[in-house]
């Protein structure tokens, strides 16, 4: 015996409303489940894409023209709607690891390459010693921590530190602070990450 | 319309040559070239398409930009063009087509070129473009066949505009993003251009409807080499990949993914939403140009003099080969 479920039919609908159908209908109901019938490959994977995005289990099974995609949401699937909660990078050094500082330097790119796909919404950075220069002129990360900033994300730069690397008037994204300010991040964000 | 579908219609169609005709629809690029004197040569082009955005003005400029461009990516100066428009009269009154004549009118003077004319026709659904005339020097025309081992590969706009207009059009875009958009589709290729003559490159195309890779893959398969890009490397609209990885992904990816998939490897880690934006169709693009490694700090340079905020190095021609693209993951 079937679970209930809600069902949503998004046949003969244009792009992008199989995705904003699903959304619409995954934030409205109360109910576990979700049933979407759809009449396209691509419907099916975008709305799979939508599911795996709000960390929701889905499956989809086609039947003849269509395609059946059922989405299961988590206990906590509010949560999944909300931003996530506030993450602090303290970024000591401009090399990420131990071994090698070629490879260090790259991995630190890749990170925050990989960082500025989720967006910048409740991230907060701190670059400290050889770490401020990835907020300067010439870094290989720049793009990425320019795109985060846009979107919301805050980055700081030691100042000490940038002086000292006499880098003050090449910082590049965010703004110059101290360690008062860093320390009361530090006490204040519940997630801290030290890269 | 899809690379696949495309390909199969021109295949079919009558082929003409002529000692003229330096540049026809044998080996597929931006546009035709026919010389008249040896040190002349006429670009053509024509591009129309549906509105991708709702404020009409901006949607001229779009369409005129877009059409624009694929002169530029010829090498060529765009002289004169001619208005194309499918517009519901009855249903959408006149001030919208005024808006969206506006709109293109603004932009071919924009890029020193006049409208001679035009052409509409009663359709429910408006459709707007151009059909673009330039010259060129037939020395100095720059195709899609030309990239050499060796040469890097220079994008001059960020990726994303098909996913964004998607967003768009199902109200999940906000203002700012919908501001970025409009701005990056209706900037003219003719500064990257510019940058382009002055510096030599080996070759060039712009980044349109079949997407990054399937624009890559016509340049690799015309100059016989293989292409290597480094996902790091490309850059993307804001929220771009955000969208992407919600499922905010236009139709014509799948279209573009299937034509071109079977030429493209994969290694390392790439994030299904950067490979959905590797397909995204682009509208209004930038241009793609293959540079030898002896003038690529000149034209970065002589690109970021023209106000091209963002050239990116995305990736390198490995070596002669079938075509072939290794995108390198992380």
């Amino acid at each position: 015996m079937e679970n209930q479920s809600d069902v949503v039919d998004v046949r003969g609908l244009a792009c992008p409303q199989p995705v904003i159908r699903t959304r619409q209908a995954l934030e409205a109901s109360q109910q576990e489940r979700l049933t979407v019938v759809a009449d396209n490959e691509t419907a099916r994977d975008n709305i799979v894409k939508l599911a795996r995005s709000l960390s929701c289990g889905v499956e989809a099974e086609q039947r003849g023209a269509e395609f059946y995609i059922s989405i299961t949401k988590p206990e906590d699937f509010g949560a999944a709607l909300e931003p996530l909660e506030s993450q602090l990078f303290l970024v000591a050094s401009n090399s990420l690891g131990r071994g090698s500082e070629d490879l260090g330097k790259l991995l630190m790119k890749n990170f925050f390459y990989t960082l500025s796909e989720q967006g910048g919404l409740g991230k907060v950075i701190i670059f400290i010693n050889s770490g401020v220069s990835l907020a300067c002129t010439g870094s290989p990360a720049l793009d990425y921590l320019l795109e985060l900033e846009q979107d919301g994300a805050e980055i700081f730069a030691c100042g000490t530190c940038l002086d000292y690397f006499k880098l003050k008037d090449q910082l590049s994204v965010g703004q110059v602070t101290n360690l008062y300010t860093i320390l009361n991040y530090l006490q204040k964000v519940p997630r801290v990450i030290y890269l | 319309m899809g690379p696949g579908a495309l390909a199969e219609i021109l295949d079919h169609l009558p082929k003409f040559e002529h000692p003229d005709l330096l540049v026809g629809c044998g080996v597929p690029d931006d546009a035709g070239v026919y010389r008249l004197r040896p040190d002349l040569a006429l670009v053509q082009t024509v591009d129309f398409f549906t509105p991708v955005v709702d404020d009409p003005y901006t949607f001229g400029q779009i369409a005129a930009a877009n059409a624009l461009s694929d002169i530029y990516a010829m090498g060529g100066t765009p002289l004169t063009a001619l208005n194309l428009v499918a517009y519901p009269l009855c249903t959408l009154g006149v001030a919208p087509l005024q808006e969206i004549l506006r709109g293109g009118g603004d932009k071919v003077a924009e890029a020193g070129a006049v409208i001679v004319g035009g052409h509409s026709i009663q359709d429910d659904e408006p459709k707007y473009g151009l059909a673009v005339t330039g010259i060129v020097h037939p020395d100095q025309i720059v195709t899609n066949a030309g990239a050499q081992p060796g040469d890097w590969l220079v994008l001059t706009k960020p990726l994303g505009t098909g996913v964004l207009a998607t967003a768009l059009k199902g109200g999940l875009l906000d203002p700012e993003g919908e501001r970025l958009l409009g701005e990056t589709m209706s900037a003219l290729n003719a500064g990257a251009a510019r940058a382009m003559r002055q510096v030599g490159v080996d070759a060039c195309t712009d980044i349109t409807g079949f997407g990054l890779l399937g624009h890559l893959r016509e340049m690799a398969c015309n100059s016989g080499v293989d292409l290597e890009i480094d996902i790091t490397a490309v850059p993307y609209l804001p929220q771009a990949r955000k969208l992407a990885r919600q499922g905010v992904i236009p139709a014509g990816t799948s279209n573009n993914k299937e034509y071109v998939t079977p030429y493209v490897e994969w290694t390392g880690a790439v994030s299904p939403a950067e490979q959905d934006l590797l397909f995204d169709p682009q509208t209004s693009g930038g241009l793609l140009m293959a540079v030898p490694e002896a003038k690529k700090e000149l034209l970065l340079a002589a690109l970021r003099q023209e106000g091209i905020r963002r050239p990116s190095v995305i990736g390198w021609v490995v070596g002669y080969g079938a075509g072939r693209i290794m995108i390198r993951g992380i």
